[in-house]
Order: structure tokens, then C-alpha cells, then sequence
């Protein structure tokens, strides 16, 4: 077969030790690579202040304390809350979406969710309902999954108390309307509940003028820092006896005292917390906030590239959203998109994210579902010339492969 | 003379700090003194003139304090 020479020669000319010869279009599970400052910052906290903060009464603990102090000062003025203590620091936006879904749930609660909402919301509600603790509705939203304020208004009945919704689906990027549906939920009488994993460091998101009662974000995508810390932000006026915490332990402080202390952030933050990685986000905060023109600018230009390239190859169907932000999915017709992502890696060094993406429902109110799609999410790092090997790849899969 | 000004939680004695190394206001984050409290954590020592200063600054900032101690 012509196809199986080429590829074997491209696989015997190319090797994908050097990092120069990655294309990296995966930057919707995770932002790669990291800027140097995280990278730096990283490796100063571990060599020189990576004690454990607020255990101890000495001076590196106090200097390992100020760091994370300094990270939620900083991301609750970036999200728009005055009070830095209602940062609160976990694994990542799943553990977060966790504590403030299940910790917020009470047996008769009704709750509205959203055909584009990643597992990571939908199996914890799903959980709850299979328990029969709550009752589920799941809006279908426009043909981009985009809610509206009828559709919401015709689910909601006496006991819906709480919304939960993804900002910007990890699949086509499309973006909800978040301040007009949680301006609506906060007159109705409705907690917010808002997944901002894909969209945080892109989407401008203040907690105070989009009227949102509860964020969590992770650190590893668009805030640039490593894997292993995300947050939950709670709203000014959040009424803290509405959340229980999932998790028990140490906080070092109270210490004395066998029940777990009932102040933000200590009530939900148990365990010695990561702090090189929080350290980490500080940093890839600051350097969004320095290069965030030309950051979204970027990933609007590449995935408007994309799409105009992409539209012109036979065979090939595009998924986007009802905005550009840098993610976009496709298939190719006549070939399975695990082929697609596997030829991209090998033979053109180009990685890409296959299947349903951790979004089932997503992909089902796309009509994808089960075969899933190809992603590419672009980053500050990626090119145009990247886009345009790329397109050159597909353009040689739509050949070879669909013959 | 000096005072220990106590929080419930170290994350609110570094908030503390802050505030008033901002605010201009000389404090030292130490570690509680046994005689004090059973607290594991830090406190910020100050000189016992400021307190009033100090726990109008923290007031108008919602830092809850946990009480001031003289020694």
C-alpha cells in the first residue's frame, strides 16, 4: 500500500524526542507548554520555601503561607470577589465541582443542568439522583447547546434551588451566556453553580457583575499552571451554611478542637495543600494577565484559520461553537477518528484529542455520540504554519484513508 | 510593651500582615506562644501602642480576630 511506504518513511525520518517537532494542539485538557516563569517559580518554591504553610510557627512556613496567600489575593481580584479567603484551593475543577455540587445537595433539591456539561458535573448530579436525593432536569439549549432564559424558566419549579452549568464546552467551544442566566437565577431565588475549566483565562468572568455564586476553575488549562491545583470561588454575599464540606482534617488551625472549623477558607481546605503548584498558578495568573490580548487574539485567529482552510477539504465536517476561543472539533469521512488522532501523532507529530472528550452529553447533542470526534485546542505557543501542516494532514488522511 | 494579636486560622494571620505591612503599620508574624494557646499556627506580635490602630484597620477589612494578648 502507498499509504503504509509513506508512513513508514515519515516515521523513520521524524522522531518525536525533539520537543521542536511536537505540534501541540491539546491544549483543552491541558496547557502545554507551561511558561518559563511557572516553570521557575516551580522550582525556586521546591529549593527554597516549600514548607509546610501554616503548620508550623517558623519562618519558612510562614514564607510557604504568604505564597498562597498571595495566589488568592490575586485570583479573587481577578475574578472579582473582595475577599481572598473565599479562594479555595483543591486537586482541580473536579474536585472543586464535587465539594460544591454534592456539598450543596439536600434530599428534595431540584436542579438544572445543561446538555453541554462535561462528566465531571454530570456524574456527581447523576449520583445524587440515582440516590434519589435530587431531581434532575438537563436543558437541550439551541443547536449549539446555548441555554435560554424561556427554556430554564419552563424547568424550573418551587424546589429549584440550584443551577449548574459549564461555561465553555471542552468539545466546540461553545460559551453560555452565563451573566444573563445567573442574573435571572439570583432574582428567582437560584445558586449558581458555574464550571469555568475551559473557559477561565480566556472569557472575562467576575463573580459580582455576572451575578455567579459559585466558580471552580482548574489551574492546568488556561491559567498555566501545572496539573495538581484548581479553585472554587465563592461570592461576596454567599451564604456559607448552604455548602457542607466533603472533606475533614488538619488545617492547622483551631487545633485543639475535633470538629472541623466553620470559616472560609479552612472549612473546605483539610490536608497539606500543593503549594509549589499553587506557587505555579500564581505565577501563570500573572503572565495571562500580562499577555491576555494577544493570548485570546491568537486563538481566535487560529481556529478562524482552521475553519476556513478545514471548509474547503472534502470529507471533512467541523463542530464550532457560537464564538472562536481556540477549540474546534472535526471528522473525516470514511475514517474513524482514533485513526485520525493516531496518524496526526505518528506521522505528522501532531497532537490531538480524540473520542467524546469526557462529554457524552455533549457529543449526543451534537450526534456524535459514540464514535466522538477529533479535537484540536490551540494555544499562545501554537503558529499558523502549525495550522497549516495540519491542514496538509488531513488533506493526505481524506486521500489515502477514505479511499 | 508587646501584644499578640490572635486569628482563628494562620490563612488570616498572613491576610493580617498583609493588610498592615500595606497600611504602614509595623507587626511580626511569630509562632503562638505556648502560654497563649494551643494553637499550632502564627500570630502577629505588635507593639502594644498600636493596638487600637490596629484592630481598626482589621475591623474595617473583616479580618475576624481571635482576641489580643498582653505579655
Amino acid at each position: 500500500m502507498a499509504f503504509q511506504k509513506r508512513r513508514l518513511s515519515r516515521v523513520t525520518t521524524q522522531s518525536l524526542e525533539s520537543q521542536s517537532e511536537i505540534i501541540y494542539f491539546d491544549n483543552s485538557a491541558t496547557s502545554f507548554p507551561k511558561p518559563n516563569e511557572v516553570v521557575e517559580v516551580i522550582s525556586k518554591s521546591l529549593r527554597e520555601f516549600s514548607a509546610n504553610p501554616g503548620r508550623a510557627g517558623h519562618k519558612l512556613s510562614m514564607r510557604a503561607g504568604s505564597e498562597i496567600f498571595k495566589t488568592r489575593l490575586n485570583l479573587a481580584s481577578f475574578f472579582g470577589v473582595s475577599n481572598p479567603m473565599a479562594v479555595v484551593f483543591d486537586l482541580n475543577a473536579t474536585a472543586l465541582l464535587n465539594l460544591a455540587i454534592k456539598g450543596f445537595a439536600y434530599k428534595g433539591l431540584h436542579v438544572i443542568t445543561t446538555s453541554l456539561e462535561h462528566n465531571s458535573t454530570i456524574r456527581p448530579l447523576m449520583r445524587l439522583k440515582n440516590d434519589g436525593i435530587i431531581n434532575l432536569s438537563i436543558t437541550s439549549g439551541d443547536e449549539d447547546g446555548i441555554v435560554g432564559l424561556k427554556e430554564i424558566e419552563s424547568l424550573k419549579n418551587s424546589n429549584t434551588k440550584l443551577l449548574v452549568i459549564n461555561h465553555t464546552s471542552n468539545v466546540t467551544g461553545s460559551t453560555q451566556p452565563i451573566r444573563e442566566i445567573c442574573k435571572w437565577c439570583r432574582e428567582n431565588g437560584i445558586v449558581t453553580i458555574v464550571d469555568a475549566s475551559q473557559s477561565a483565562g480566556f472569557e472575562k468572568i467576575d463573580l459580582k457583575e455576572d451575578f455567579i455564586d459559585i466558580l471552580c476553575f482548574t489551574g492546568h488549562k488556561g491559567l498555566y499552571s501545572p496539573m495538581g491545583v484548581g479553585g472554587m470561588v465563592l461570592a461576596d454575599e454567599f451564604d456559607l451554611t448552604l455548602l457542607k464540606p466533603l472533606k475533614e482534617g488538619g488545617t492547622g488551625s483551631l487545633s485543639e478542637e475535633i470538629v472541623q472549623p466553620d470559616f472560609l477558607p479552612d472549612i473546605f481546605e483539610s490536608g497539606t495543600p500543593p503549594l509549589p503548584m499553587i506557587a505555579g498558578l500564581n505565577e501563570g495568573l500573572e503572565f495571562v494577565k500580562r499577555n491576555y490580548e494577544s493570548i485570546t487574539k491568537k486563538k481566535i485567529e487560529l481556529e478562524s484559520y482552521f475553519i476556513k482552510r478545514a471548509k474547503k477539504i472534502e470529507g471533512v465536517e467541523l463542530f464550532y461553537g457560537n464564538v472562536r476561543n481556540g477549540v474546534i472539533s472535526f471528522r473525516v469521512k470514511g475514517v474513524s477518528v482514533s485513526k485520525i488522532t493516531e496518524i496526526l501523532s505518528e506521522d505528522y507529530g501532531i497532537m490531538s484529542r480524540q473520542g467524546l472528550h469526557c462529554a457524552p452529553l455533549a457529543h449526543k447533542k451534537l450526534g456524535t455520540f459514540p464514535e466522538g470526534l477529533v479535537r484540536f485546542s490551540f494555544g499562545y505557543s501554537n503558529e499558523i504554519w502549525q495550522i497549516d501542516k495540519a491542514i496538509e494532514a488531513i488533506e493526505d488522511i481524506e486521500r489515502i484513508e477514505s479511499e | 510593651m508587646s501584644s499578640y494579636v490572635l486569628f482563628y486560622s494562620s490563612n488570616y494571620t498572613i491576610w493580617a500582615e498583609n493588610t498592615l505591612k500595606d497600611a504602614g503599620v509595623e507587626c511580626k508574624m511569630v509562632s503562638v506562644p505556648r502560654e497563649i494557646s494551643s494553637d499550632c499556627g502564627y500570630c502577629l506580635k505588635i507593639s502594644s501602642d498600636k493596638k487600637d490602630e490596629i484592630e481598626e484597620i482589621l475591623r474595617k477589612k473583616h479580618i475576624p480576630i481571635e482576641g489580643i494578648v498582653e505579655l
